[in-house]
This record gives C-alpha cells, sequence and structure tokens, in this order.
C-alpha cells in the first residue's frame, strides 16, 4: 500500500516535472534578420539578435522578449492599445483595478500611465520617472522616456521606453533590465530594435 | 505633497485616496491637498474629472503661486478639455518655475514658442 502510494507519488511529481519543464520551454526564437509581427498587432520588428519570445502574455496586445531571461532583460510589446483598457491584464479588477489608457491620455501622460500600472501590478512602491523627452516611433511623433523601479524582488531595475499613440491606440516597447551591470549590457539592443520597429498601415 | 501621500494617489484607489485627502483636509484645505486631489481626478480622466481637477490645482496655484506641480496638472487638464490657450499658458509656467524638470521636454511639444516666448 505504502510503496504503490510512493509510486503513484513519483509518478505524479515527475509528470509535473515534464510539464513544468515543458511550460518553461514553450517560447518561441525569434531569428535574426527576420521581419515579425508583434503582440498580435500590426506593429513589427526586424531584430539584429536571436531573441526569445516568451509564451506568457501579461495583457492582451503584449509580447515579451528577452535574451538572457526576463528577469535579466524584458523587452515588452504594447501592440494597439485600445481605449478605456489597462496595459497589462488586471489581475484583481475589484481590490487592484489598473489605470486605463483613455481616449484623453496624451503622450506626456504615458510614462505615469506605466508608473501607476507597475504600482498596482508590479507592487512596486519604488518608481521614478528619470525623462521623458519628445521623440520619432513607428513614424510619428511619440515619447521616450527612462525610468527605475524596485519590485516585489528588491531588484532595482532602469527602464527605457518608447511610445507613440496612433489612430487612438497606444504603442509602446518597454525595456527593462537590473541597474547594475545588466541594464547598460544589453540597452543598445534594444535601441537597435526599436530603430527597426514598423506599423503595417 | 506629502511622499505617503504622493504615492498614494498613483496607487489607482480612486475612493480610498479621496478618504484620505478628505480627512486629512478636516483642519483646513492647503495646496498640497488641493494638488493631490487635483492629481487623483485628472488621472482617472474622465471629462467631468477633468473639469474638476483643474478647480482643484487653480485652488492649489491661489495658495501657493509657486507650486510648479499645480501649473503642470492645471495646463494639462486645461488642454484635454480643450482651452488650449489657457492651458499653454500654464503649461509656460510650469516651464518657468521647473525648467529643469524630467518631463520638460515632452511638455515643451504642447507650447508653443511664441507663448513660451511671451
Amino acid at each position: 500500500m505504502t510503496f504503490r502510494f510512493v509510486t503513484h507519488g513519483f509518478v505524479l511529481a515527475a509528470t509535473a516535472l515534464l510539464l513544468t519543464s515543458t511550460a518553461a520551454q514553450a517560447h518561441k526564437l525569434r531569428i535574426k534578420g527576420a521581419q515579425v509581427a508583434v503582440a498580435g498587432s500590426s506593429m513589427s520588428v526586424t531584430p539584429e539578435l536571436d531573441w526569445n519570445s516568451l509564451s506568457v502574455k501579461v495583457g492582451k496586445n503584449t509580447e515579451t522578449w528577452t535574451l538572457d531571461g526576463e528577469q535579466l532583460n524584458d523587452v515588452t510589446f504594447y501592440g494597439g492599445i485600445p481605449f478605456n483598457s489597462p496595459l497589462v491584464r488586471e489581475k484583481n479588477k475589484k481590490n487592484q483595478p489598473l489605470p486605463k489608457f483613455t481616449s484623453t491620455t496624451l503622450p506626456v501622460e504615458v510614462p505615469e500611465l506605466l508608473e501607476r500600472t507597475y504600482r498596482t501590478y508590479k507592487d512596486s512602491a519604488s518608481f521614478q520617472i528619470l525623462s521623458a523627452e519628445p521623440s520619432s516611433f513607428l513614424g510619428r511623433q511619440g515619447v521616450v522616456f527612462t525610468y527605475e523601479y524596485t519590485d516585489a524582488d528588491e531588484l532595482t531595475r532602469k527602464g527605457e521606453a518608447r511610445a507613440s499613440i496612433i489612430d487612438g491606440k497606444l504603442y509602446m516597447i518597454t525595456f527593462e533590465a537590473p541597474r547594475l551591470n545588466y541594464f547598460g549590457k544589453t540597452i543598445n539592443d534594444f535601441r537597435n530594435l526599436v530603430e527597426t520597429a514598423r506599423l503595417r498601415q | 505633497m506629502p511622499v505617503f501621500l504622493k504615492d498614494q494617489i498613483k496607487l489607482n484607489d480612486f475612493g480610498g485616496s479621496e478618504y484620505l485627502i478628505n480627512a486629512l483636509s478636516a483642519n483646513g484645505w492647503t495646496a498640497p491637498l488641493w494638488h493631490a486631489r487635483g492629481e487623483l481626478f485628472r488621472t482617472r480622466g474622465n471629462p467631468r474629472d477633468l473639469v474638476n481637477a483643474a478647480d482643484f490645482y487653480s485652488e492649489a496655484i491661489k495658495l501657493d503661486p509657486a507650486m510648479a506641480d499645480a501649473y503642470r496638472g492645471l495646463g494639462l487638464a486645461l488642454v484635454k478639455t480643450g482651452r488650449l490657450t489657457d492651458g499653454q499658458n500654464a503649461l509656460r509656467t510650469y516651464l518657468s518655475l521647473k525648467s529643469d524638470a524630467p518631463d520638460a521636454g515632452m511638455i515643451r511639444t504642447l507650447v508653443p514658442q511664441e507663448v513660451i516666448n511671451k
């Protein structure tokens, strides 16, 4: 009886491990030089390096890429967030509602929108916008901004984002990495990637 | 604005934040409290909220005419409600009071050069 229980437990554990392992590997390789549509949208990029596209999405109109793991470098594409929608999926609409992108949101307010989203979604008690400057993105006037935040793992991350509001939808690409070492190491890979971003008309 | 109030407003808890602001105003409204209320309404962003936000920022400015961030909020709220000239003038004041603001570059895109040069 005991033996059967142990055997059964072992099979269950092994199955769980296999499933976990399968889930962990369920990303897609984005091959350098190949143009690819991102976040299920009309936005596309042509990476100069091989990137991993993670299977887990933080929101309906998003896609996340990484080079070395999302904890070390995280590129998230927001592919046309419509009016009255949050940037990411709400975990608890009633008790932790997220701010919405609205028809009155101005490009200068997009950094605030990300900050307010992270303070709830990532439980980030510390978030600071470091700069916000006008910049062209997807061929339109937009914003480039930098920020720092600390979330539950107590590691300070630095971020840089480019965003534009086009035909009533918010398009944005964010890059985040630990401030020490990792941000500086891969920020140029992100900037090169952003330069290839296009919007299919 | 006290840091804890600033952080509270960014949590997107409209009811809780409004309760806190009202509770803190029991001994009288101050410029930081009016500003906080303006931020709360502007960031929720319904059309009626923006009109209210503009009023709240104006109250803050009456009590503290050097409060740069109140001019920022007022300017954005007015621009968004179609009061472009008034909004641009408020943003110009924000830039003159806080020329090194992190978002100064973006705010300048909303203010024509002739308004900045006034």
